[in-house]
């Protein structure tokens, strides 16, 4: 059946996003504790986007999905640091990075080195396109994200500087 | 066997030897220090600034620390 | 005990909390975690505090309520590197001291015992990063000898990052040679034609060197108006990001891919 396919497109989809997050966490020196809860976090954000980005489903635009799975990222940040007591940013950080545009921002540098290549106007338009396109995706996307992940701390504020308490 | 392949060999060839370097390098240091209690000095490094600024007589050029970039941003 | 309005307390103060601020921007705390902690602790000791907060000193200036006497203490931000394990720690006794009423010199005794926390063990932190970045690849859409190329050139790279780092040499020239290795090792998927997705091992390969950290605490400090800081954050990252960058385009050059 379609709905099973779907289903198991999105486990996978948080799994994979979850152990992603444990190994980028594991770079900035987060205490152990921390790692189920990033794994979590990292996990529910990123099927977030999935859902909302796959047209049978949510059928959103890229920058709009990401942004709305950060804020979720972000309030559940918020809301789980208190418990394993440590602050906000701790939780949050590796779970957004798995969503961080890579390919776009990939895209973005190989069309900029084919444009300089390539002297034909048709042919550099093209690549001058395709590095905009990119570059502005990527940019809007990372911009989008961190906003709608910090926005909860900042409106949550008195909970996300108390979690160390 | 072509061109990029070739290359591609060369760069692996030129890791794994660093890597194996590191690791005699890192067993002879140890070995060492054992017997005689001196850090082993690198086969390869780069002049440091107090190297260069260091005049017959100076202790300590002040400003100039002897381990300072150890910044490990990630 | 002596009064906090007290010359010598006053100087003692100024200097805890002044490293205090320093070890926390050098590990990674936002601007405004900065001020929330240090404003904490100082009301807990009975002082006034004003902080000023660039991006490598931190200066702190510290009164009594009476004005009688005013202290300055400026250190220079810790190069410890990114910690969370730190920033959490820093983050407790804040309001340890605030909550229990400590005393300076237990304080400064708590604050001496977490300068010497240990950081992640490097063949742990090797290991996880190398899995979580044959993680994204698949996240990316890519396949399984995608996957195993990926983890075989981040294990390269990151190694190689760990080895010139303790070695002491120059955070930019570690990041290029570390994305100049990982790419060249995962083009090897393109050369020998292994798997179906090789451009996408590729791209991936050195996606572990972005410097994600200072670019979120550059918007935070941004949000909170501190544009200094978070300029010199935004910099600092973007610069890695180049040279990483570089380092791709040399490999991919070197190799002769054929977009090029």
């Amino acid at each position: 059946m379609m709905w099973n396919d779907i289903f198991i497109n999105i486990f996978e989809d948080g799994f994979f996003a979850a152990i992603a997050a444990i190994g980028f966490s594991s770079i900035s020196n987060t205490p152990r504790r921390a790692y189920s809860t990033c794994a979590l976090i990292a996990a529910v954000g990123h099927a977030i986007r999935y859902v909302l980005t796959r047209p049978e489903l949510g059928g959103l635009h890229i920058i709009p999905a990401s942004t709305v799975a950060a804020f979720a990222i972000g309030i559940f940040a918020v809301l789980f640091a208190s418990r394993i007591k440590c602050p906000a940013e701790v939780c949050f950080f590796p779970a957004l990075l798995p969503m961080i545009p890579g390919m776009y921002a990939y895209r973005t540098i190989e069309a900029l080195l084919l444009c300089l290549y390539h002297t034909r106007e048709e042919v550099f338009s093209h690549y001058f396109y395709l590095f905009a396109f990119n570059g502005l995706t990527c940019t809007f996307i990372i911009l989008g994200m961190v906003i709608g992940a910090t926005t909860p701390v900042f409106l949550l504020k008195k909970l996300s500087f108390t979690a160390t308490r | 066997m072509n061109y990029p392949m070739i290359t591609w060999c060369v760069i692996a060839a030129v890791l794994l030897c660093a890597f194996i370097f590191r690791t005699v390098e890192y067993y002879t240091a140890r070995h060492r220090s054992y017997s005689c209690g001196h850090k082993a000095k690198h086969l390869l490094r780069f002049g440091r600034e107090t190297d260069m600024f260091y005049v017959p007589g100076d202790d300590k050029i002040p400003g100039i620390a002897d381990n300072e970039d150890e910044s490990a941003d990630q | 005990m002596s009064m906090p309005g007290d010359s010598t307390v006053l100087r003692q103060t100024a200097a805890f909390l002044a490293e205090y601020a320093s070890l926390l921007l050098g590990c990674g705390g936002t601007c405004i975690r900065i001020e929330k902690n240090t404003k904490r602790m100082a009301e807990a000791f009975g002082v006034n505090l004003d902080i000023f907060i660039m991006p490598d000193h931190v200066t702190v200036s510290v009164w009594n309520t009476a004005q009688a006497h005013a202290e300055i203490a400026q250190r220079r931000t810790a190069h410890c590197g990114i910690s969370f394990d730190l920033n959490t720690r820093l983050s407790q006794l804040s309001w340890k001291i605030a909550d229990n009423r400590l005393g300076l010199p237990a304080a400064v005794e708590r604050f001496e015992g977490i300068k010497t926390t240990k950081p992640t063990g490097k063949w742990e932190v090797l290991i996880l990063t190398s899995f979580a970045n044959a993680a994204f690849c698949r996240l990316f859409g890519g396949d399984w000898f995608a996957m195993l190329i990926v983890f075989v050139s981040t294990l390269t790279g990151y190694r190689l990052k760990q080895i010139m780092l303790e070695d002491g040499r120059d955070v930019r020239l570690t990041f290029l040679c570390a994305s100049f290795f990982s790419a060249s090792i995962s083009a090897g998927g393109h050369i020998f034609h292994i798997g179906s997705t090789p451009e996408l091992a590729l791209g991936t390969s050195v996606l572990y060197l972005i410097p994600g950290v200072p670019y979120i605490n550059a918007v935070s400090d941004m949000i909170y108006r501190h544009y200094l800081c978070a300029f010199s954050r935004f910099f600092d990252a973007a610069v890695l990001t180049a040279c990483l960058s570089a380092g791709l385009c040399a490999g991919m050059l070197m190799l002769g891919l054929k977009w090029f």
